[in-house]
């Protein structure tokens, strides 16, 4: 059965198709047992939800009107209904051919010539837009999806939900998203910080000190109530070379020996991050990384050859480093705090 | 005499300052709203939680309500979109609480799905609401509100896209696929074969 069909299925027990499709439906189940049975199932499923009990809550009413007084909120004021609105465009209309009847009137007359540092008005508009300081990218941080931000307040709850707001997309919200959705390997990386709070600047430093690309500092929603972090969690975002993602490991791995665990970061997870979480980008500063040898030295005297091991010449030095690919990775890194008592 | 007045009369009553008029409005769609809240979050702390704030903020975007359906309307749709939120973080904190687990913090004990843990056929309803809510709760949030808008509170499929703003035939799908989770997860109660729980008169006379 298609899934057109499928879901078909629910829709014929909901009393929610057309004649026609609820001939398709009843016909696909009669020459079917298999899908009989399952069209009972649901049914029987529906009757379960159904038959939950309907609580009674307490009375809002007191309690609502008691934190309305502490708080002294008033109703905003009354919005513009239809007709407040054609009469203002209608007022604005009025103004405007007002304006460009007395301009005509007065088109003849002489009239002092323009400042000289005046310039026509299409190159003022043009001006006044490229003089506008752009919002910068690095310090802005984006709403999440919609009725998502508790932090800042719902934008409007009386809307539908998941509309998206009037305004353009952040680009660093649009960048991050992307960069989860990339294809590729995807790394997770969670480090437990066995003292105190997790230091979410000394990841940052890391990664902006590997990555020689801007990356995002995902900021999730908070508990409302009982959270440690109330400003919610936090999970970093980059997309870095194979070399890169070793030298992450190891600037890791020394800052938190033994705290360190790796794994694929599933698309399941990406998702709800990119859906969830407000983006900052932040800038990348890569420094190089220098390695000092931890243990004694000595020099190595070429002995007489032997067979080589594999069919990889003797003469080349050490054995190279495990092919990691050169396709980048999309690389998350998650800082978790000591467990609690 | 503000509990004689209509809704609209009401809300007029709350702009003019008087905001003794919004607690007769609450009293009036408080019922109606409260127990959807409650099923949809699955804790009555919550849906009581969700349903106060919405009642604040129904009162400061006052000035929106134009009448066009009617307040209790008004404050439902606020009122889910705020538990829409909750649960969406909800659903974050538990990605993350398991990623967390996975590096040796305690765990959440996730519900038990053995048949085992069912109740028989003669076990209360209590035991019933906790087996079927624990299977609401594993569901996605937009797939578990379709559920409850649909099979709880019994809209049609317009008015749950109307409501959630999505189109009827997501509405369609994400219906029958969260029905088709539920039904595996809640297999011993949905194979029961009681007398009581086996007979689907529209399903039998489709069938027949």
């Amino acid at each position: 059965m298609s899934d057109e069909l499928e879901f078909l299925q629910s829709a014929y027990l909901d009393d929610e198709l057309d004649p026609d499709l609820r001939r398709s439906a009843e016909a696909a189940a009669a020459s079917d047992p298999q899908k009989a049975e399952e069209l009972r199932s649901l049914a029987r499923v529906r009757e379960l939800i159904a038959g939950l009990s309907r609580p009674a809550g307490p009375d809002f009413a007191t309690e609502v009107l008691r934190r309305l007084a502490a708080s002294g909120s008033r109703p905003a004021a009354w919005a513009f209904g239809p007709s407040l609105r054609w009469g203002a465009a209608a007022a604005v209309l009025l103004a405007a051919s007002l304006g460009i009847r007395a301009a005509i009137r007065h088109r003849d007359e002489p009239v002092a010539p323009p400042p000289v540092a005046l310039a026509p008005a299409s190159a003022v508009a043009t001006e006044v837009v490229e003089a506008a300081p752009r919002p910068p990218v690095a310090a802005e941080p984006v709403g999440p999806p919609e009725a998502l931000a508790r932090a800042t307040p719902d934008p409007d709850p009386t809307g539908p939900p998941r509309l998206d707001p009037a305004s353009e997309p952040d680009r660093s919200q649009l960048a991050a998203g992307e960069l989860l959705a990339r294809p590729g390997p995807h790394r997770l990386f969670v480090v437990s910080s066995v003292e105190g709070p997790p230091d979410l600047d000394e990841i940052a430093e890391v990664l902006k000190l590997t990555s020689h690309r801007d990356f995002y500092r995902l900021e999730l929603p908070g508990d409302d109530r009982a959270e440690a972090d109330a400003a919610g969690p936090v999970v970093f975002a980059a997309e870095l070379d194979p070399a890169e993602v070793g030298t992450l490991r190891r600037r890791l791995e020394a800052a938190h020996p033994g705290q360190v665990g790796e794994e694929e970061a599933g698309s399941a997870l990406r998702t709800e991050l990119a859906e969830l979480g407000r983006a900052v980008r932040l800038p990348a500063e890569p420094a190089a990384e220098v390695q000092f040898p931890q243990s004694k030295m000595a020099i190595r005297i070429p002995s007489v050859p032997t067979a080589p091991p594999t069919d990889r010449p003797a003469d080349v030095g050490p054995p190279p480093i495990e092919p990691a690919g050169d396709v980048p990775s999309v690389v998350l890194i998650r800082i978790i705090g000591p467990p609690s008592e | 005499m503000t509990r004689n007045l209509d809704d609209f009369s009401l809300v007029e009553a709350c702009r003019a300052g008087r905001s003794e008029a919004y607690g007769v409005l609450v009293g009036r769609c408080q019922g109606r709203i409260y127990p959807m809240l409650v099923r949809l979050l699955g804790s009555a702390e919550d849906a009581q939680d969700v349903l106060q704030d919405a009642f604040l903020r129904g009162f400061e975007k006052l000035g929106q309500y134009q009448g066009e359906s009617s307040f209790s309307t008004w404050m439902y749709r606020i009122a889910l979109n705020l538990a829409m939120s909750r649960l969406r973080k909800r659903k974050m904190r538990r990605v993350l609480r398991l990623l967390d687990t996975r590096r040796g913090r305690p765990a959440v004990d996730p519900p038990d799905e053995s048949p085992a843990s069912v109740p028989s056929h003669a076990a209360e309803q209590a035991e019933r609401e906790a087996l079927v809510e624990a299977a609401l709760e594993s569901l996605e949030p937009e797939h578990r509100a379709v559920v409850i808008l649909k099979d709880f509170e019994g809209r049609r499929y317009d008015e749950i896209g109307d409501l959630l703003g999505i189109p009827v035939g997501t509405v369609r799908s994400r219906l029958h696929r969260a029905r088709q989770q539920l039904r595996r997860r809640l297999r011993p109660l949905v194979d029961d074969e009681s007398p009581a729980h086996s007979i689907h008169p529209d399903v039998e006379q489709a069938l027949s």
